[in-house]
């Protein structure tokens, strides 16, 4: 176990700048929000001195009178949000399907992967949109049944344990599906990668997830359990520092782009993991 | 379950006008109280009375017709009430009521309604008597009623098989009181949203009869308890009291403790355990603050009940001795939304159950009031900034939450705090509880904690059992201030923040600093843009470092300051330690050549990284 796992992060690790070119795109369209952001601040609390209070940590009272008295303070850092996502969402299609051609056929570079990701761009927004279509079904398919049964929770149980525990098991059934659906993505491009036209593709998919359903399951989970871990790491590294001096705004800086770099890592992670799968199924 | 209380506490501190002794025989699976009150009202006016008004308030949830209802827009607390079925709507009415002639009165009830002339609202009940009672007389009246418990609607009802809250739920007789023009006559209001507790001081006696697998609990204290064939019958006593309530249920947990004398009784389902706890220190925290800075706790017990989530509309509430709680399996104990409304609550048995102020007429006196403890008790012990939640380096203080709930509403159509409840429409928690609250500390911050603490001990230990009203607290608060401060009209301080509708909002509009040669005049422009007027002290920081400080009078409109040629200001900040809570801005009163941009650095950092964080997530699929 220990050794396909050191082996699946030495491929990761080989694939390195193709993670970093993902990074580096993510960081571009972030960075717009994060210069519209300082730009606003700067504008509506520039020249206060409430700017104190925020410096010594978060302060709900600075920020809650900034957006009461211009109750449009963020509206063009969320227009920028909405606009930038749906753009994003094509160029990570873009980027992602380059990076897992390169896995599939072992080859290294960012050249490839633009090169590539390019060629698969249609039919992996195709994929991607299928996906997204189903999780809508699942969640409509499991949700709406829980709604009809449960009514008002507030009133149709004797407690809110059963209540806070189905949910919970809600939350589970979705999680399986989220992750299944995941699975079914990247195995279906990985075939088409491959070769197979698109329905064949998701046809393979299917038939890989059936296979495999508990060990793409257990990806899933370590990868979300990562993910949690490094929230919790990242909470209690950074906390509420405020930004007393210029060297705990730096260091915060940094940390947080290490944490974004590790986000995408953990990403490849995955789908080198399903790939290993993958090669033993097709094997 | 043993007797309760301490006994030798003082059991007889107000007037004793209206006194009850009550039994009550429940039918829990009919929803049912069959009941026997016995009256005895104190005429204390010069008038001789020749009728009797009560509170027939459970009529206000019979149907949809009631004046309650009609002004509730088909919701109450958001959920749908129209479509109940017969079973579910509640009410209340006198089958017999016999004077000392053994006279049966109940022919001679007549619903009125003073308010709006709804002929469909029977809240109140006017009686004529056969034998009118002289000035000193006290009534005695033997009476027979019936309650029939609603579905939990506006806290009283039943829930499910076997939860009651039983509020509203005796016919109470309305205040015989002296008008502002000192005209004597029934203070009987409707009930209408926004309205609730006015009634006389008086000892309740109460004898609740129930199926012996259920728990009940009370305003008073138990004073014995019998079990046999299946039935209980408890007895509970209660002195200096406005009003009585009690709740039913099968599956209550008791948790018993007593601190400084006074038992904390908590009654709550087994999967909220791990509230007890919270809410015992809650109370003990309200109890060691209120007795060192308002007065002595006047009762020898409190009741804390936390309803299971099905009749959570029974929670949020204070009744005399008892208040009813809410919380939610797996609250952390970051989030002290839980500790708030308890202390809030429990701030109650002082603004309302002593201080027994008209709440149907100037709720201001009272929820006012209790926000404004509420959030001195929070922050005291719990952090300014953080005793409201502190999750995930997110965090707001309870006084500061109250502030927001004020400055978010939209001020231009404000109306003015002293106004009696059915005609404030609209922000009613913004209004009646934050900015009320925001008016004190905004006293407070005048003319120091010490003093404000003086005004308000003042003020409880004249009105204690007595029902104060505005004039009595502006009385009061000069003749206390008279020795401390001088520095500000207080009439005016109390008309514009309580009668009027304008608002606070102090900037600094700009510097204009000067060269020595350039024969201008360094400039500040400082601006009061609302109605309000309060003196404030203005920080000015020159470029080398020196500050100094002014007085303004903070009259509206704009301050222009003017200096001599070549000073060069650095920093301007008007109350620089926010001492005028109603300022509704405080980040436009002060203005910096200087200004720290770290935090600034730091939020664009953490919003790039947001972003990165939600496009990551985001395009999992993509």
């Amino acid at each position: 176990m220990i050794q396909r796992l050191k082996h699946i992060w030495n491929r990761t690790s080989a694939h390195s700048a193709e993670s970093f070119c993902i990074y580096i795109c993510q960081l571009i369209f972030s960075l717009l929000i994060g210069l519209i952001f300082y730009y606003t601040v700067n504008d509506n609390l520039g020249q206060s001195m409430a700017l104190e209070q925020l410096a010594s940590g978060f302060d709900r009272t600075v920020i809650m009178d900034m957006i009461n008295s211009n109750e449009n303070v963020f509206s063009s850092v969320l227009s920028w949000v909405m606009t930038l996502t749906p753009i994003y969402l094509i160029v990570s299609t873009w980027l992602q399907g380059g990076l897992l051609f390169n896995i599939k056929k072992g080859e290294i570079g960012v050249i490839s992967q633009l090169k590539n990701g390019i060629k698969y761009l249609i039919p992996f927004l195709g994929f991607a949109l299928l996906s997204f279509v189903l999780i809508i079904l699942l969640a409509a398919i499991i949700g709406l049944p829980f709604k009809s049964i449960i009514g008002d929770p507030l009133t149709t149980f004797s407690s809110e344990k059963p209540f806070v525990i189905s949910l919970f098991i809600l939350i589970a059934i979705f999680s399986v599906c989220i992750i299944g659906i995941w699975g079914l993505s990247i195995s279906a491009r990985y075939n088409y990668i491959e070769g197979a036209p698109f329905w064949k593709s998701i046809k393979l998919g299917l038939a890989f997830l059936k296979n495999h359903f508990f060990k793409v399951l257990s990806i899933g989970y370590l990868l979300i359990g990562i993910h949690l871990l490094l929230a919790l790491i990242y909470y209690l590294l950074m906390g509420d520092r405020g930004a007393p001096s210029w060297l705990i705004v730096l260091f915060a800086i940094l940390v947080q782009q290490l944490f974004s770099i590790a986000r995408v890592f953990i990403r490849s992670f995955g789908y080198i993991a399903l790939d290993q799968i993958d090669d033993e199924f097709i094997g | 379950m043993s007797a309760q209380c301490n006994s030798d506490y003082n059991k007889n501190q107000s007037p004793k006008i209206a006194n009850y002794d009550i039994t009550v025989d429940l039918d829990h699976e009919g929803k049912v109280a069959h009941c026997h009150q016995t009256l005895k009202w104190k005429n204390t006016s010069p008038d001789t009375i020749r009728s009797l008004r009560f509170y027939m308030y459970m009529n206000a949830f019979q149907d949809l017709k009631s004046s309650y209802l009609r002004n509730s827009g088909g919701k109450v607390f958001g959920r749908d009430i129209a479509d109940r079925s017969a079973k579910e709507w509640g009410h209340i009415s006198i089958d017999k009521m016999l004077n000392s002639k053994e006279e049966d009165l109940a022919n001679n009830a007549e619903y009125i309604q003073p308010n709006d002339g709804n002929k469909y609202d029977q809240s109140i009940l006017e009686i004529a008597l056969n034998t009118p009672l002289l000035p000193g007389e006290t009534g005695i009246y033997e009476m027979d009623f019936t309650t029939k418990m609603p579905k939990t609607i506006a806290r009283a009802g039943y829930s499910q098989k076997d939860f009651f809250l039983f509020v509203h739920w005796f016919p109470q007789v309305c205040v015989y009181e002296q008008d502002k023009h000192e005209t004597w006559g029934w203070n009987s209001h409707q009930f209408v949203p926004g309205t609730e507790f006015f009634a006389d001081f008086g000892d309740y006696h109460v004898t609740v009869t129930a199926s012996d697998h259920l728990q009940v609990g009370a305003s008073g204290c138990r004073v014995s308890e019998i079990k046999e064939d299946g039935k209980q019958v408890v007895q509970f006593q209660a002195h200096d009291l406005i009003d009585f309530g009690f709740v039913v249920y099968s599956e209550f947990d008791v948790y018993k403790s007593t601190f400084r004398g006074v038992e904390i009784e908590i009654l709550m389902p087994p999967e909220h355990c791990a509230f007890a706890d919270r809410y015992r220190q809650a109370i003990e925290h309200g109890l060691e603050y209120m007795n060192k800075n308002v007065g002595p706790y006047p009762y020898p017990k409190i009741t804390v009940v936390d309803p299971p989530v099905h009749a959570l509309n029974s929670g949020f509430m204070e009744y005399p001795m008892m208040i009813t709680a809410a919380s939610f399996y797996g609250i952390p104990k970051s989030v002290r939304s839980v500790e708030s409304l308890v202390i809030h609550e429990f701030v109650h048995m002082y603004f309302m159950a002593t201080l027994a102020s008209n709440e149907k007429e100037e709720a201001w006196l009272d929820e006012g009031f209790v926000t404004y403890y509420e959030d001195r008790i929070t922050d005291h012990f719990h952090g300014e900034k953080s005793s409201f939640y502190n999750v995930l380096g997110f965090r707001s203080g309870n006084a500061e939450n109250s502030r927001l709930e004020y400055t978010k509403l939209d001020h231009s159509r404000l109306g003015p705090i002293a106004a009696p409840g059915w005609e404030i429409k609209g922000p009613y928690k913004g209004l009646i509880y934050a900015k009320t609250s925001l008016v004190l500390k905004t006293l407070e911050g005048l003319v120091g904690s010490a003093a404000m603490d003086k005004v308000i001990q003042a003020y409880y230990n004249e009105y204690k059992f007595k029902h104060p009203k505005e004039a009595d607290f502006r009385r009061i608060t000069k003749e206390v201030l008279a020795d401390v401060y001088t520095g500000f009209d207080l009439d005016l301080f109390f008309d514009q923040c309580l009668h009027g509708t304008e608002i606070c909002d102090y900037e600094v509009v700009y510097i204009e600093n000067t060269e020595l040669n350039s024969g201008n005049n360094t400039k500040v422009v400082l601006s009061q843009n609302g109605g309000l007027q309060f003196p404030v002290s203005v920080e000015i920081i020159y470029e080398n470092g020196s500050v100094a400080y002014m007085d303004w009078d903070g009259s509206p409109g704009e301050k222009v300051l003017e200096y001599g040629p070549g000073v060069k200001i650095q920093s301007v900040n008007i109350d620089p330690n926010n001492t005028i809570a109603l300022d509704i801005n405080f980040n436009n009163n002060s203005l910096t050549y200087n200004p720290n941009k770290k935090p600034i650095v730091k939020y664009a950092a953490k919003s790039t990284n947001w972003m990165q964080t939600f496009l990551e997530y985001a395009s999992f699929l993509f």
